[in-house]
């Protein structure tokens, strides 16, 4: 199966639209201690997240993280977007606050990995376009 | 939303509440919530200067300055230096500066001096009240040992609660969703510090946003702390029926096809997956995250006298809320090679630099010790630690 122009359905969350490669992270996250604020550097992977369609399983740990993706937006190393399978409150306060586009997705497995890709997010619903993958 | 509501977010009580208005609301719409309720207590997490930078000083200074005012009993979290007593955590004058700005703005506000991350030795919740705390480990506590409802909230909302007295109600504020869904055992002896943090651990990581039944014996209320410390670090957990403990407890749920039963040598399995450093490479021991409460000043001293130690050869940091410790014991602690460290912990202060591994007793220090410092982590108890370097 080809990943070139798929279209799927997502759920919105925070609205916005967004383009950029996706990093999918098939884990919980806990973007304080997890998430380099300076760097955005995500440590267990040594990835940068900034511009990227960042999808994951969900949130976990600190409630701290609204404050990191604040800073983030600040330095303008903010992901572009932000994909995740489990909704919390720490994400929807971080996404509000931080200004990234937020959408659920049933399933992350069905999304690939460095794939050029839109995110239309518009409450309650969301398309992601995968438009060219590495 | 009822009247008061309405003018807040019209801004008839002013910017700042206006601003914590839209915040809340903001986030409760995208939740689904369909309505505002009253809380009785806001904790809020997210104020140690390292951990939140610029970006937050700024966020919790322009609420300040906009006239925000607490409109409930509010305590804030750790900070990122020992409060009343000189330590190595604060040495850089600039970080001690910055915190102490932000310490000014959140008691400017009417926050009550607390700079801990256990609010509930301050004010117990009482059974079914609605709250908006931060700290993921205090959330656990107040669902499952007091059967108050909170969800975990971000700092900022529990900041914006603060402020209005309100939150979304959602989650774990309506009794449809505090039910337990799994049916966790513990097939093993009596559960404490650090083996209770273990199965936290287990359980956190490997169940998210589920309530689990937990049947395991705990060895005491600082072994529940510890479990519900380590549950919310490594997954995110916000509540747990627990059983003999949790007042919501109506055993265990009947119909569910998810059952998991853990034993000591899973425990003894994750505590040498975590290890990263030896007890010979450790360079302190840190306990008291969650922090302790005062009492175990005394419970150190009587530790030390049983086995009839007089000081360690390695340091003890032993971290408490910021109130008043008495000035004679910190000495007498000192002594001892036992530095009390009051109002932050190890986790959100800055330990580049200071040491390369520490043991410790805490399963949420072992969780962001080694990511955000680099630090190597060895699990041992406060006991086995002073067994090993105790001089006589």
């Amino acid at each position: 199966m080809t990943n070139k122009n798929r279209i799927l359905q997502l759920r919105g969350i925070i609205e916005g639209t967004a383009e950029g490669y996706t990093l999918v992270y098939k884990n919980l996250i806990s973007f304080y201690g997890e998430v380099d604020p300076s760097t955005a550097t995500l440590i267990p992977i040594n990835k940068s997240i900034t511009g990227r369609i960042l999808v994951i399983r969900g949130t976990r740990g600190s409630t701290v993280g609204p404050y990191i993706l604040f800073s983030l937006h600040k330095n303008n190393k903010a992901p572009a977007a932000i994909i995740s399978e489990h909704i919390e409150p720490i994400l929807v306060a971080g996404s509000v606050l931080g200004r990234i586009p937020l959408a659920q997705a049933d399933n992350i497995d069905n999304i690939p990995d460095n794939c050029y890709a839109v995110l239309e997010s518009n409450p309650p619903k969301a398309i992601l376009k995968i438009k060219e993958c590495e | 939303m009822d009247k008061w509501e309405e003018k807040a977010l019209n801004g008839e009580y002013g910017e700042a509440t206006q601003l914590a208005m839209r915040l809340i609301v903001k986030v409760g719409e995208a939740l689904g919530a369909e309505r505002l309720i009253r809380i009785s207590h806001a904790h809020v997490s997210g104020i140690s200067y390292d951990n939140i930078g610029e970006a937050g000083l700024e966020f919790i200074k322009s609420l300040y300055e906009m006239g925000g005012r607490t409109r409930v009993f509010s305590t804030f979290n750790p900070v990122g230096i020992s409060i009343g007593v000189d330590s190595f955590l604060n040495r850089d004058s600039v970080l001690v500066k910055r915190q102490e700005e932000i310490i000014k703005y959140l008691v400017g506000m009417g926050f009550k001096f607390s700079a801990t991350c256990i609010p509930y030795m301050i004010r117990e919740p009482r059974q079914g009240e609605h709250l908006a705390w931060g700290e993921s480990s205090a959330v656990v506590v107040a669902n499952s040992v007091y059967g108050a409802r909170t969800n975990r909230e971000g700092g900022p909302i529990a900041l914006a609660a603060a402020l209005t007295g309100r939150v979304y109600e959602w989650g774990l504020h309506l009794d449809d969703n505090r039910k337990p869904s799994i049916y966790v055992k513990y097939e093993g002896s009596l559960l404490d510090e650090p083996y209770s943090g273990l199965l936290g651990y287990l359980v956190g990581l490997n169940n998210p946003s589920t309530i689990p039944y937990i049947d395991a014996r705990f060895g005491s209320r600082r072994g529940i702390l510890s479990f519900a410390a380590a549950s919310a670090a490594a997954g995110n957990l916000a509540m747990a029926i627990i059983r003999g403990v949790s007042p919501e407890d109506k055993g265990p749920p009947k119909y569910t096809e998810d059952k998991v039963v853990y034993n000591f040598n899973d425990l003894l399995r994750l505590k040498k997956d975590l290890e990263n450093a030896g007890t010979e490479e450790v360079e302190a021991f840190f306990t008291g995250c969650p922090h302790h409460s005062v009492d175990v000043i005394d419970y150190l001293e009587d530790v030390f006298m049983r086995m009839n130690v007089r000081k360690v050869s390695k340091p003890i940091w032993v971290s408490v809320p910021a109130m008043t410790v008495d000035r004679e014991v910190v000495e007498r602690l000192r002594s001892r090679n036992v530095l009390v460290l009051p109002g932050t912990c190890l986790v959100v202060s800055r330990m580049g630099g200071i040491v390369k591994a520490i043991a410790t007793d805490s399963l949420k220090t072992v969780f962001y010790l080694p990511r955000r410092h680099g630090i190597g982590v060895k699990i041992m108890s406060l006991k086995e630690f002073i067994e090993y370097y105790g001089e006589k």
